[in-house]
């Protein structure tokens, strides 16, 4: 049975009941509206990877909703993030999704801003008359910081530090050190679904079984440990390299195991009739090897280099993290229609220097596939028709979620349904909404 | 009509990701070097006539650094206002460690 603990520094929402999930929270505009100001304003959310700013200039635009906020590096080397909106008369200023500036200009009326922010150029200044203050129309700023590399943004000029924000969980994912891996694949994928439809299939294992049956060989999801942090916060950890146990155990090495296996330089034959010893005897390979490899594992615990860890930053972005590989993925809403959403996933992995000996055959784990210097993977954006005619894939779990998303917002606007009711294993669901109608107590 | 694979850089002369320019016919050509391709643009922005050469090679596009419009390397479309004339592009391939012009239709 799934485990289910709470944080130490307190995790219950301060909501008087628990939030009921009737199906207009996932339909309706009004509700949509008032997420703007309660969740979306008032939430650290991940924009992108500091990797894609090195340089002065360097810039991403990341879009939430309506709004477009540009983050960049300015001369001082320092990031900044600004709203992407002249202040002459409000056009969009940069219509690309990343680049190089060395001074925003309007694309409209020419209007010059420097990299902090500053208006400096003004085209015929003179026929605004003397009631044009360049001081008073430099960019407007939007909160900025960064942590292992993932860089976040905040709507409100009032925030708490992102450290108070992310709380346990940069202390918790430490040893992983996700700046020493590289950008692999970065997709985007329109979904016909609210965005907490998909989040909440992101937040229990109860579908595994049945959605993704590939994974009872290799993860014990029936045996999940979950954690419910303050903020609405949550974390699951699934034991790896070890099959589900309400299943019986296979005599032999699961088929998806073998090139794992054998990658470590494990024979898979050595647990004929004792699959069950395969995990620990991955954790002590992956000690041994990794350093042999240029692999630094001393931070890492047994469990952290065998397992699967995925936690969910409130209110939108999840982390899958192994010790080779870390997923971060998650919702961003449309801009006006509650049934839509935008669906991010970045792929970052060890690069191959660390952690592979092509010569020899081995490697921590054989996806990894990337050098360190490789040039950064395109943005890849398409639909989810895409993905269900087989033309786009993510990967073949988050494929099999896609397929049937749209599904679940059609039945959640039919006259047909009422509201959820929620097992167990879907407590974190249970937790994330009970911090968003918190967000929402007060509007 | 003769066609000309003429030598006009080393790739030792710009590394992975980097930015070279080299004449020929009397106008500046950027070569931009991208994982192991080498793609041809002209070195003007289509817009104002800044050098790109001064600008920033990014995920296959090149950005303008006097007003920051993109522009495709591969087909010198142009991606973002204020450019919105393509560049012109130039056919190069790899041999070794040169990089050749291929010029067609000329004697």
């Amino acid at each position: 049975m799934p485990q289910v603990t709470t944080s130490k520094r307190g995790a219950q929402a301060p909501n008087n009941s628990p939030a009921v999930l009737d199906a207009s929270r996932y339909t309706s505009t009004e509700f949509m509206a008032r997420e703007w100001q309660g969740v979306w304003c008032r939430s650290w959310l991940f924009a992108g990877l500091v990797s894609d700013v090195p340089d002065t200039g360097d810039y991403f635009v990341y879009e939430v909703g309506a709004e477009s906020v540009v983050v960049l590096r300015d001369e001082a080397n320092e990031l900044r993030a600004f709203y992407n909106v002249c202040q002459h008369r409000g056009n969009r200023l940069l219509s690309n999704r990343e680049g190089f500036i060395q001074r925003f200009t309007c694309p409209y009326h020419g209007w010059q801003y420097q990299l902090d922010g500053a208006l400096v150029e003004v085209p015929d200044a003179d026929r605004f008359g003397p009631e044009l203050d360049l001081s008073a129309r430099g960019l407007k700023p939007v909160q900025v910081a960064q942590w292992a590399g993932l860089i976040w943004i905040h709507l409100d000029s009032e925030a708490e530090p992102l450290e108070d924000y992310l709380g346990d969980i940069p202390p918790e994912l430490a040893g992983f050190h996700f700046e020493r891996m590289v950008l692999t694949e970065h997709q985007t994928v329109s979904l016909e679904c609210n965005w907490k439809t998909l989040r909440d299939n992101f937040l229990e294992q109860y579908h595994v079984d049945f959605i993704h049956p590939q994974h009872a060989s290799f993860v014990d999801c029936n045996n999940s440990t979950n954690v419910l942090f303050p903020r609405g916060h949550s974390s699951t950890q699934v034991k790896g390299y070890l099959t589900n146990d309400r299943y019986p155990l296979p005599e032999n090495t699961p088929a998806h195991l073998v090139p794992m296996l054998q990658a470590l330089a494990i024979d898979p034959a050595n647990f004929d009739g004792r699959v069950g010893d395969i995990r620990e005897t991955v954790q002590q390979r992956k000690r041994e090897l990794g350093p042999q490899l240029g692999f630094d594992a001393s931070d890492l615990s047994d469990e952290q280099l065998s397992d699967v860890w995925q936690y969910d930053v409130f209110p939108n972005t999840f982390m899958t993290v192994q010790a080779e590989e870390l997923w971060v993925y998650g919702p961003r809403p449309h801009p006006d229609d509650p049934n839509r959403c935008y669906f991010d996933l970045w792929t970052l992995q060890l690069p191959v220097e660390v952690a592979t000996d092509p010569e020899k055959g081995l490697s921590l784990n054989p996806r990894l596939q990337t050098a360190r210097d490789a040039p950064r993977p395109e943005h890849d954006s398409f639909t989810h028709e895409a993905v269900i005619a087989g033309e786009k894939t993510l990967n073949i779990t988050i494929d099999q979620d896609i397929f049937y998303l749209a599904g679940m917002q059609a039945g959640m606007r039919s006259a047909g349904f009422d509201h959820a009711v929620l097992n167990r294993d879907e407590v974190r669901v249970q937790h994330f909404h009970d911090w968003l109608d918190a967000s929402l107590i007060d509007l | 009509m003769a066609t000309q694979l003429i030598p006009v850089a080393n790739l030792d002369e710009f590394p992975p990701n980097g930015l070279k320019v080299v004449e020929h016919g009397g106008r500046e050509i950027l070569l931009c070097r991208s994982g192991e391709a080498v793609y041809a643009v002209d070195n003007l922005c289509s817009h104002a006539a800044e050098k790109l050469c001064n600008g920033k090679l990014k995920a296959g596009k090149i950005f303008c650094p006097l007003h920051g419009a993109a522009f495709d390397i591969k087909t010198g479309e142009a991606l973002s206002r204020p450019a919105s004339v393509p560049i012109e592009t130039f056919d190069v391939s790899v041999e070794g460690d040169q990089v050749l012009l291929r010029i067609e239709g000329m004697d």
